[in-house]
This record gives C-alpha cells, structure tokens and sequence, in this order.
C-alpha cells in the first residue's frame, strides 16, 4: 500500500512543482520521508489576510489517498476553522463516516479522488470565507461575528509577522 | 564515463562476426542438440552428487569443459585456505553461479530466484520481498549462519558487460561478516566469434543457447586475498576497498553508476526506440498513436469500454484511484500490455505511457459544487518550476527556491502597498 501511496504523492508533486495553483507551493520536506509535507500559502486577494504567506505541514497517512492528510499550520493564525494549535478544520479533510461536528455532508469529504491541490485550494477558500458555524477557535469565530474591524486588525497582525517585517 | 559502455547494446558487434557465423551454422546447430541433451545430464549430476564434495565439482568440470564452459582459476592456492563465510564477485551473467560454484561450491541468497534452469545448476536461497532492509539483513545473516558453504554475492545486483566498470555496490554483504572473499570473473570467447556473452536485456535461454551454439566460452575466475574488516572500518569504506580491489585485478574502472541507473537506461532506450519507430510510422509499436487519439477528453464521460476480464477492470480500477487524471482507456490500455498496477503506474509517471490529462468526475467534489467555496483567485502570481527534478537534490533545490522566490515576492508587495521601502 505504502508503494502506491508514494506514486500518487510523487505524481502530485511533480503535478504541484510544473503546474502549480497561484500562490500556493507544497512539496516534500524531505526527500526521505514522502509522508511528510511543507506548503506555503499566500492570503488571498481582497480579503484580510491579503499578501501573507502562510506555512503548513501535511502529514500524509501510509494508506493515502484512501485516508486523508493532516494538515496543521506552522505559523500563529487567528481564523475561526483553524484551531489556536494551527491545525485546519476543513470538510475536505474528513474521511467520510467520522464526522466531528455532524453537518457536513458526505460529498465534500475526503475521497482518494481528491488532492492536495484541491486540500490547499479549500483552505485558501476558507482563508477567504471563514465558516463560523463550525468554529474550531471560539474566540476567532466570536470575534469574525461581532466584530470585524478587531478581526481584520488581528489578521493585519498575522499577515505582517507571516512575512517576518 | 558513458553509462552505456559499461553494458553490451547488440549481441554482434560487428557485421564480420555475423558473416562468419553462415558457415559455422550447421555445426553450431549440431553442437546446440548435443550439449542440451548434456545439459540435462549435468542437471541429473547436479542433484545426486553432495553439494560440496570433490568429486561433484570434478565431474561437473569435466561436462562444463564440453558443454563449452572452459574455466580457468587464478589464485587456486588461496582457495583451500580459505575461511571466508561471504563471497563478493562482479557479475557479468546468468552462468556465473554455476561457473563460481564449481570453483567455489556456494549459495546465492537472492530476491528474484532466476530461471528454472539455472535454479537446477546451481543452489540459490529465496529471500523474501516486500521487506525492509533490517528484516532483509536479518534474513541474510541467519542463511549466512546455516549455511555450510560460502555464501555468494553480487553486489552491483545485475549484470556488466565486465569490460569497463563496475557498478556501485550494495553494502548489505559487508555488514555480515569480518572477513569478505572477492572473486573477479571475466569471459571471452574466441576471436572468430565475437558474440557478446549477454546483452542488456537479452533472455537467459538466449545466453545459453549462444553458449551451447558456440564452441567454447572462455571464463577466467581470479580468486583474490581475503580483505579483513579493519577496526574503525565503515561498511561503505570496506564495499568500496572491495571494489576496487575487483576493478583492478581485470582492469576496469569503478563508476558511479548504480543498479537503478541501468533500469532507467534501459527505459530510456525503449522511449527512443518508440519514439523513433514512431515517427518513421512504419514499426509494429505505434502505442503513444494509438493512445492519444483514443484519449480524447470528451470520451471520458462517455461508457468506458472495459476489458472483458474482470481482473484487469479491477486493476483498471486501483490504478485509477491513485491517478485519478488518467483516463480510464489510456489505463487499460497499459495495463494490457503489463498487466501489473505497480508497472502500469511506473509508466504512466515515468512518460512512457503518454496521455490528455482529463479533469476527474468532480461533481461531488466540495470546491466546484459549492459556490460559496469558489476559490477567490488568491494571488496573481504563480511559482512553478519548467521541469521536474530527476534527482532529489534537484527537486528539493526547486523547491527551497520556489519558496524563497514566493516569500520575496510576497514582502516586496506588502511593503509596496503599505510604504514601508
């Protein structure tokens, strides 16, 4: 299993390497460990995390792509679907039967037809729209809802440290 | 040095070797009858006679010499002292376990046990597949103990041509014992036949029969000193002191090249060879052809017309899962002619098998059912590398650069937009 799990990851490397999404890079950390992922995601335009770039580790199981990733954020970043740990609570991410908040529906899960490409693009998405109704950070969700001026200021805050200025 | 030198291409190398063989055919023809009903004797000598006694390894002498075998020993006297458990030997091809036994009676531990033949002449240990190489070392070690005889290695783990170089060696020998016993081996046939011993990818039937076909086959064994470990010896040190040693006794030089460098060569010739038969459109292997126009994007929503073997549609099917952007008809297609997930797959990554990459059924799939999670286009910029690494380090280079070209970018902007310069 490990076998095929290393040809997929190795042609989505090659895939993400030649014809990569804009603004995202992802690619082995190390050669040796195929399993393990560094990814580098820039803000979206037009929203409040415009022009930061955001590292994250993917952490791949020995049966991908029938199992999911784990997908965890290296940097400090205040968003309400991302836990204060870094870790990215997003559907995509879900295999289909465990279900933790118990909405989602099973055709935005996870499925071996699904990719890393399509893992990052979800969490720009998600960079863009946060969804408060399943906060994985409380204080993040409260805040996008109540008071958005605070959450751009604290976006603003992450978008600057992200590029080291 | 050029990796293709290190390995013979053509069995003739020379159109006059080719000429003189028409008027040897029919003795040739002859010989071949004889020495295979010969063979069959040695097979039967082979498995009456203890493995190991004086007498087997006379009378196999004795019928290898007219099978047209003819071995030459340099360095015998070495031989009866010898203590050494493991033997380390370049490998020039399939008849080098029997040659080497008969110097040396021996067994080889290998993965892939060869064909049934020279599995009757020679003694082989299967090792299990699929393990790591901790498990693999354990394994070796424990024949190692068992056995009564030296066990024989060949660390370059595939075939040279033995006249220009040696291939890196595997270290897995050097780590089981203090004491290595390195053989050298060289062939030659006569000069009025020059027909090279084995090819690249020739059949070991083929090897034999060119052996039998052919008066006789000089093999030279040079039996060198036992090399001891030294004290603070890595095993790396003690595989390449080795190799050298080897190289030298006949001659050739030691390369970089390693087992998984000739795979790729091979591949290589293959994707030349099809492209070039390609374009001349006149060869029986018009496969990228054939592929490209039955990969019309449009026919992948279409009914797949499925093998009518259900294995292969399993098969189809598995391959599919892992590379989801295949079209299903490029796949069976492949798999066809490999009738193997993991070589189908190979392929497919490696280029060989060419391809329109369709878009997988993505209906369910949350970011294009979903409007809300349209992507809103992040950024403007894109960081791809124009060509993908063959080697590691290459890859990772790339990538360290594409990040750091990202991160640049990403600073310069920010800083532009907010007046920071």
């Amino acid at each position: 299993m490990a076998g095929s799990a290393l040809k997929r990851l190795m042609a989505e490397y090659k895939q993400l390497t030649l014809n990569p999404p804009e603004g995202i890079i992802a690619g082995p950390v190390n050669e040796e460990n195929f399993f393990e992922w560094e990814a580098l995601i820039m803000g979206p335009e037009g929203t409040c995390f415009e022009g930061g770039i955001f590292p994250a580790r993917l952490t791949f199981p020995s049966d991908y792509p029938l199992s999911p990733p784990k997908m965890k954020f290296t940097c400090e970043i205040f968003h309400p679907n991302i836990y204060p740990d870094g870790r990215v609570c997003i559907s995509i991410l879900h295999a289909p039967g465990d279900d933790p908040m118990g909405y989602e529906t099973s055709a935005e899960r996870w499925s071996p037809v699904q990719s890393v490409e399509k893992i990052l693009l979800s969490v720009v998405s998600m960079l863009a729209e946060p969804n408060d109704e399943s906060a994985a950070n409380v204080d993040a969700a409260k805040t996008w809802r109540e008071d958005k001026t605070k959450f751009q200021e604290v976006a603003e805050r992450t978008v600057r440290k992200s590029l080291g200025l | 040095m050029e990796i293709q030198s290190l390995f013979h291409i053509k069995r003739f190398p020379r159109t006059r070797s080719l000429v003189n063989l028409v008027f040897y055919f029919p003795i040739g023809v002859f010989l071949a009858v004889v020495r295979l009903f010969i063979s069959m004797h040695v097979i039967v000598i082979c498995h009456i006679l203890p493995h190991g006694s004086s007498i087997r390894r006379f009378v196999l002498k004795v019928m290898s010499g007219v099978l047209g075998f003819l071995v030459t020993v340099e360095g015998g006297d070495k031989l009866e002292q010898c203590s050494a458990k493991v033997i380390v030997s370049n490998h020039i091809s399939i008849i080098d376990y029997f040659i080497t036994d008969l110097v040396f009676p021996n067994q080889a531990p290998l993965e892939n046990l060869p064909s049934i033949f020279i599995q009757l002449i020679s003694k082989f240990k299967k090792l299990p597949s699929n393990v790591n190489k901790d498990q693999l070392l354990n394994e070796v070690k424990s024949i190692c103990q068992e056995s009564p005889v030296p066990v024989l290695f060949h660390p370059e783990k595939t075939t040279t041509n033995g006249e220009s170089g040696l291939l890196k060696f595997n270290t897995v020998p050097f780590e089981l014992d203090h004491s290595i016993q390195p053989i050298a081996v060289q062939c030659k046939r006569p000069s009025y036949f020059e027909i090279n011993i084995t090819t690249l990818e020739s059949s070991w039937y083929t090897d034999i029969f060119w052996c039998f076909f052919l008066p006789c086959t000089f093999y030279k064994i040079h039996i060198l000193p036992v090399v001891q470990k030294k004290e603070d010896e890595s095993c790396e040190e003690l595989s390449e002191r080795v190799r050298s040693m080897i190289a030298d006794t006949i001659n050739i030089t030691t390369t970089d090249y390693t087992y998984s460098d000739k795979i790729d060569y091979i591949k290589q010739l293959h994707r030349t060879y099809s492209h070039t038969s390609n374009t001349n459109n006149t060869s029986h292997n018009n496969r990228p052809n054939d592929v490209q126009t039955s990969s019309k994007p449009v026919s992948s929503n279409s009914p797949v017309p499925l093998s009518s073997n259900p294995a292969i549609n399993n098969m189809v099917q598995q391959v599919k899962t892992v590379m989801p952007h295949v079209p299903v008809q490029v796949i069976l297609k492949d798999l066809e002619k490999t009738k193997d997930v993991d070589r189908t797959l190979t392929n497919i990554l490696d280029g060989i098998v060419q391809f329109t990459p369709e878009e997988p059924e993505s209906q369910t799939t949350p970011t294009t059912n979903n409007t809300k999670q349209q992507t809103p286009c992040p950024s403007t910029q894109k960081f791809k590398s124009d060509s993908f690494g063959r080697t590691t380090r290459d890859r990772h280079m790339s990538f360290e650069e594409r990040k750091k070209a990202m991160i640049e970018a990403a600073r310069q902007k920010y800083k532009e937009k907010h007046n920071l310069l």
